[in-house]
């Protein structure tokens, strides 16, 4: 280690009014592993996108020098050319080419128009001797694991001769004995003068891989240290430190009997038939009770939710709704039982977005807008007017289209449609994830009053001041299991993020 | 100022409704065929086009609910052939009885429903892809199973269906049009105004957030294959009557003048939105078109340039109503 490789300086980006990233400043030693830790929304990524030419250099402040010489990137291209290469949290291949092809993708050698199959086949084979993956290149990546299809991502980045490697949450798909396979990778890189960056949110896995850990909050870069350092506390800490407002109208509620239970629920991961995501999981939950399941991205919490719902394939021993067993094959099982999911992502599988307000809201229980498979377009009309008024969603009228709304009012839409199923259980997976504070503070009340009417709640969120606001209880979940169970007392963020992260009590 | 504001509001509007697209050019045809030819706009003449229309409308029902549902199907050519086929060699080589030889005709049609639905929502076979391969499947079974003959003699009773209509003084209003504008209202009261329609509309524009909401959302599409199917052979059947003989080698080019009809009148590719009475204006404009310019002796080698200008544009504004819209600041 010694002479700097990359400096970026004073990068300031905005998307519309709010700052993404302000005034960071960061910089990477030769043969060097940096570590970038923050929660969700810290802007790491954001800086990564500067990083790696995905945002044109006019449309941010602040300068990119590598080896001390200044650069302007407009394209991913451009990064590429000055010596950096990204290897991203989904694994991006091409599952029907070889590994041969996928090391060279774009860049297939050719002679007078012929690809030059033995040439390429030779040099694919030297890199994926470097990142030791013992398969034949001609092998198509479908044949392979989730964690041999990254190291042909990582093969691939190499082949291009990189000074710096960015990696994002690499190990998020990866099974434990994977994850030290990639780590001896990086290690072996190191020495051999390639300097990484790498994201993440396993604070334990950063202590043993990283020479500096950079820590991000709010958009701007708190510190940069020594990892040998640093305690795991200390990591923690530095991430969490925000004041918790009055935003959270948390009343406790007297708790009733027990209104859903599952034990021993268990998921496949979808890349990795061996793995599972969820690995004999059990969840109870009481009337009145809002339960936090908690857990960083691929802990399986949100298979967890989405498992108990239907929505994917799962199996479990048991499920009880107010202590009858039940059996969900679909989610139009789940509705009938009494369970509601708002799932993460609404844009993806939220909303329907060519039909208007008032159509969604009525989605989940058509039966009540049409009598004997008719249209009552009263019914329709009265509906959406209650629910626009319920959850104040601001619209001109309950015909408009969910698309001409903004974030938060989309979500009040898609909750309203669960609300209007009159559910037994409501399972929230990210329920405030991209809406603004004002929605907020609207959505917790909400769940405040539907809990006081003895509705049982299931909480996920990636923002841990919100899950320590809201919630009674807490089970923590770290690579599809649980790792303990939290009583509100004894929640705080430091402590879930060191158990999720893989510490202990 | 006052009239900026209702020529503005106008614009809106316009921009507002999906039909626009084939509603614009409908007129100026209308407008331009009645002004360059007098027999243009004459009784026989229009019903001339109104038959034709009926023929195309029949199954482009099927396949905008399909469409709507977030699927196509390109067979229909196939199937429009194979259920002509079907039911005249029935009826002509085996006396089967004509309510019977339908029948039958139409249960085939629903098999390659249920085959394509199968290929494409099980298999998840590219709907173009799977389709294509059933269109030439269809194809195939009405020339092997024909050798490439007509089919003939039909019974006289089934030729009245095709040919004969409901006497309006001197006038003979053609069952085929009476079908048709049946099918077609009942197809958008069933679109606008029933849980079914509402689940096509739910499966198309957002299949997972449908699927989540408890709708079945496969088995909606599924539904829709079959009935595209059915009304592709009925459509063929109907032919046949009309004609006088099932024709093997009909229909080429068929699929395509369906889906363009169907998405000239506003049913969108991408699923979720459209209307029957878009489908009911795409179908008539498809068959005036090649009849208008006929009459006004444009050459019959120029008018598929006519109809793709028009496709083309009739779709383009369906991508470009978004970015209007900001424009406009709507």
């Amino acid at each position: 280690m010694g002479k700097t490789i990359l400096e970026m300086k004073g990068v300031t980006k905005s998307f519309g009014a709010t700052k993404a990233l302000k005034n960071v400043s960061i910089d990477l030693m030769e043969r060097e592993i940096l570590a970038i830790c923050g929660e969700n929304g810290a802007g790491k990524s954001t800086l990564m996108k500067v990083l790696s030419g995905s945002y044109d250099q006019n449309s941010y402040e602040g300068e990119i020098f590598v080896e001390g010489k200044k650069c302007a990137f407009r394209t991913p291209a451009d990064s590429s050319a000055a010596g950096i290469e990204m290897i991203y949290q989904e694994i991006s291949v091409h599952l029907d080419l070889s590994v041969a092809e996928n090391i060279f993708l774009g860049r297939v050698p050719v002679r007078h128009g012929v690809v030059q199959w033995r040439q390429m086949f030779e040099a694919a084979k030297t890199y994926a001797d470097m990142v030791g993956l013992k398969v034949p290149v001609t092998t198509h990546l479908r044949d392979l694991s989730a964690s041999q299809c990254q190291m042909v991502s990582i093969a691939r980045a190499l082949s291009r001769n990189p000074k710096i490697l960015v990696l994002d949450e690499p190990t998020s798909p990866l099974t434990d004995a994977e994850v030290e396979d990639l780590f001896k990778i990086l290690f072996r890189l190191r020495e051999n003068g390639i300097s990484c960056i790498y994201i993440s949110h396993k604070i334990k896995e950063i202590k043993r891989l990283a020479n500096r850990v950079c820590i991000m909050r709010d958009g701007c870069h708190v510190w940069t240290k020594p990892a040998d350092e640093l305690s795991v506390d200390e990591i923690v800490e530095a991430m969490v430190n925000r004041k918790i407002g009055n935003m959270y109208p948390k009343e406790s509620v007297p708790v009733g009997e027990e209104a859903f239970s599952v034990k021993n629920l268990r998921v496949r991961h979808p890349y990795n038939r061996k793995k599972f995501i969820v690995d004999g999981v059990d969840v109870s939950v009481r009337k009145g009770e809002i339960l936090g399941l908690v857990g960083l991205v691929g802990s399986g919490r949100s298979e967890t939710v989405s498992a108990i719902f239907g929505a994917i394939d799962g199996s479990y021993d048991e499920m009880r709704i107010e202590g009858k067993p039940v059996l969900i094959r679909n989610p139009q099982d789940a509705i009938q039982k009494g369970l509601a999911l708002l799932s993460e992502d609404r844009k993806v599988n939220g909303f329907i977005p060519t039909l208007s307000i008032a159509r969604n809201v009525t989605l989940a229980r058509l039966d009540k807008v049409f009598s004997h498979g008719l249209l009552d377009k009263e019914a329709e009309r009265g509906y959406g007017q209650e629910y626009v008024r319920r959850l104040s969603i601001k619209a001109n009228s309950e015909r408009d289209m969910v698309t001409s709304l903004s974030g938060g009012n989309q979500q009040k839409v898609v909750l309203a449609k669960w609300l209007m199923a009159e559910p037994k259980v409501l399972l929230l997976d990210e329920p405030t994830r991209g809406i603004d504070v004002g929605a907020k503070t609207q959505i917790y009340q909400i769940m405040t009053q539907l809990a006081r009417e003895g509705m049982a709640i299931i909480m996920i969120s990636s923002e841990l001041t919100e899950l320590v606001g809201m919630c009674d209880r807490y089970l923590l979940l770290a690579d599809g299991k649980i790792r303990a169970e939290l009583g509100r007392e004894a929640a705080d963020e430091e402590t879930f993020l060191r158990i999720c992260s893989g510490g202990s009590l | 100022m006052e009239k900026k504001h209702t020529a503005r509001k106008i614009l809106e509007k316009f921009i507002d409704v999906r039909e626009a697209g084939v509603l614009m050019p409908l007129l100026l045809a209308i407008i331009l065929f009645a002004a360059k030819s007098d027999k243009f706009l004459s009784v026989s003449n229009m019903t001339n086009v109104l038959r034709t229309a009926a023929f195309t409308m029949i199954t482009c029902l099927g396949e905008a609910f399909l469409l709507i549902a977030g699927s196509w199907d390109i067979s229909v050519g196939g199937v429009y052939a194979l259920g002509g086929v079907a039911a005249s060699a029935l009826m002509s080589y085996y006396n089967v009885p004509i309510f019977l030889a339908v029948l039958i005709a139409l249960v085939l049609g629903a098999v390659f429903g249920i085959f394509n639905g199968f290929l494409v929502l099980k298999i998840k076979v590219p709907p173009l892809i799977a389709t294509m391969g059933t269109m030439y499947a269809a194809r195939g079974l009405c020339t092997g199973y024909t050798k490439g003959v007509s089919v003939y003699p039909l019974p006289e009773k089934f030729l009245t269906i095709g040919q004969e209509g409901i006497p309006i003084g001197d006038y003979k209003l053609p069952y085929v049009i009476v079908i048709a504008l049946v099918m077609a209202i009942i197809a958008g009261l069933v679109l606008r105004y029933t849980t079914y329609g509402r689940k096509l509309f739910a499966a198309g524009g957002n299949g997972e957030a449908a699927r989540l909401a408890g709708i079945p959302t496969m088995r909606i599409r599924f539904s829709a294959f079959v009935l595209t199917g059915v009304l592709a052979a009925l459509t063929g059947v109907l032919m046949a009557s009309r004609v006088g003989s099932a024709q093997p080698n009909i229909g080429s080019g068929f699929e395509m003048t369906v889906v363009a009809a169907c998405v000239i009148g506003g049913i969108s590719m991408d699923g979720g939105a459209g209307s029957i009475i878009g489908v009911v204006m795409g179908s008539f404009f498809m068959a005036m078109i090649s009849n208008g310019m006929t009459l006004i002796k444009i050459d019959a080698y120029w008018q598929q340039l006519v109809i793709g200008l028009v496709l083309v544009l009739a779709c383009s504004l369906e991508y470009v109503r978004e970015r209007l819209r900001a424009r406009l600041n709507i």
